[in-house]
């Protein structure tokens, strides 16, 4: 019987190909963590998906430690953290064919919260506890990606029928 | 003169638009049942072998730590330069060492042809892996220092196996290297008991990683 299914591969894959944006890196890295998962007792793992998912993380950041291409500024904590939410993101609009030119400007960590926020649809403390990141530290994060689409002139700001501010509250965590 | 005026109804929200940017995203049949080999490998080793190989690693974790305490000593003293040899050493032996499936069977180095070609190299022949008595079997793409790379592997026997990795040669990256065009013997250096080669050939990067 396999140790995980073939969804949840595929969902790893996904996982790893937000981190690097790179198919012969993110294949590396799921063989790597495959083979951790082989190595390590299951019964000992609660949760085989969430662990197969950190080892992801943890030999993404591994290999890029090094890379000082891939280091990134210091992220302050914004003052007005309270005004921002991943419910912000909603509101952004862009044009399909530009998504994959706006998705290789973001940095890995950008990509990753978009990915977990519109992917796996998890919260921000979902992901604040996933990527054990501080829910400022993912606020500003979010604060940032908004920023960066928008002055780029990839996504405009729309406000859409179906997207109220309900909906918005609610997914605000 | 026409003018395309661009409406918002040609956007979509971007939440909508991730998902479809990761539909086409997925690992290919071949990708799944090359990891579903590593199972098979797995499962196939005896209960005295995957004990064996648990003290090994037990022993191959304790000299890694051991290793990278002194690697961090060693890296962030102040005025210390990096030493970028025992890095590619480092993953040298670590992907030696993994079993990751092969991504391209093969047995022979023209039958690789240009399927490295989108890593910017060409896959090339030297003369210390021409010195080596043993089939070609397999490649993959992995990463040295994060820098994609080709790796080879070689059987010697059924319980022996050399590993040759390649990569375009960049100085900034790896420090330097022997050329084997200046007449310099490949650098050679031994951890967790495995041997490995450093050189520079053909503009390319050379490591060759086998049991000691």
């Amino acid at each position: 019987m396999n140790l995980i299914s073939d969804d949840q591969l595929q969902h790893a894959y996904r996982y790893a190909m937000s981190l690097t944006n790179d198919h012969d890196v993110a294949m590396d890295i799921v063989h790597t963590a495959y083979l951790r998962l082989l190595n390590r007792s299951v019964k000992d793992i609660k949760n085989i998906q969430g662990y197969f998912m950190r080892c992801i993380r943890n030999i993404f950041i591994d290999k890029k430690r090094f890379d000082d291409r891939w280091l990134m500024s210091p992220e302050d904590e914004i003052d007005n953290a309270q005004d921002i939410s991943v419910g912000t993101l909603e509101t952004l609009a862009i044009q399909q064919d530009l998504l994959a030119k706006a998705w290789s400007s973001l940095k890995p960590l950008e990509r990753e919260l978009l990915y977990l926020w519109a992917i796996e649809e998890y919260t921000v403390d979902e992901i604040s506890h996933l990527t054990e990141t501080s829910r400022g530290t993912l606020l500003s994060r979010i604060h940032r990606i908004r920023k960066k689409m928008l002055k780029q002139k990839y996504c405009e700001e729309v406000l859409y029928d179906n997207v109220s501010q309900n909906t918005v509250s609610q997914n605000t965590d | 003169m026409t003018m395309s005026v661009k409406t918002p109804s040609a956007k979509t929200p971007i939440k909508q638009a991730i998902k479809h940017l990761h539909q086409d995203i997925q690992l290919s049949t071949d990708a799944i049942e090359q990891l579903r080999q590593l199972d098979c490998e797995h499962n196939s080793k005896p209960a005295s072998s995957q004990r064996g190989f648990g003290f090994r690693a037990i022993a191959a974790a304790n000299i890694a730590l051991l290793g990278l305490v002194a690697w961090l000593l060693f890296a962030y003293l102040p005025g210390q330069p990096e030493n970028n040899v025992n890095r590619i050493v480092a993953d040298v032996v670590s992907n030696h060492l993994s079993h990751k499936a092969m991504v391209y069977d093969t047995y022979s180095l023209d039958e690789l042809g240009n399927k490295f070609s989108h890593l910017g190299f060409m896959l090339s022949v030297s003369r210390p892996v021409e010195g080596v008595e043993a089939t070609l079997i397999g490649a993959r793409p992995c990463l040295i220092l994060n820098i994609p790379a080709a790796q080879l592997r070689y059987q010697v026997n059924e319980h022996r196996w050399v590993t040759v990795f390649q990569t375009r040669y960049q100085a900034s990256i790896y420090g330097p290297i022997p050329k084997l065009s200046e007449k310099k013997n490949p650098l050679v250096t031994v951890k967790g008991g495995v041997k490995v080669s450093l050189w520079q050939d053909n503009g390319l990067l050379f490591a060759m990683a086998q049991a000691d």
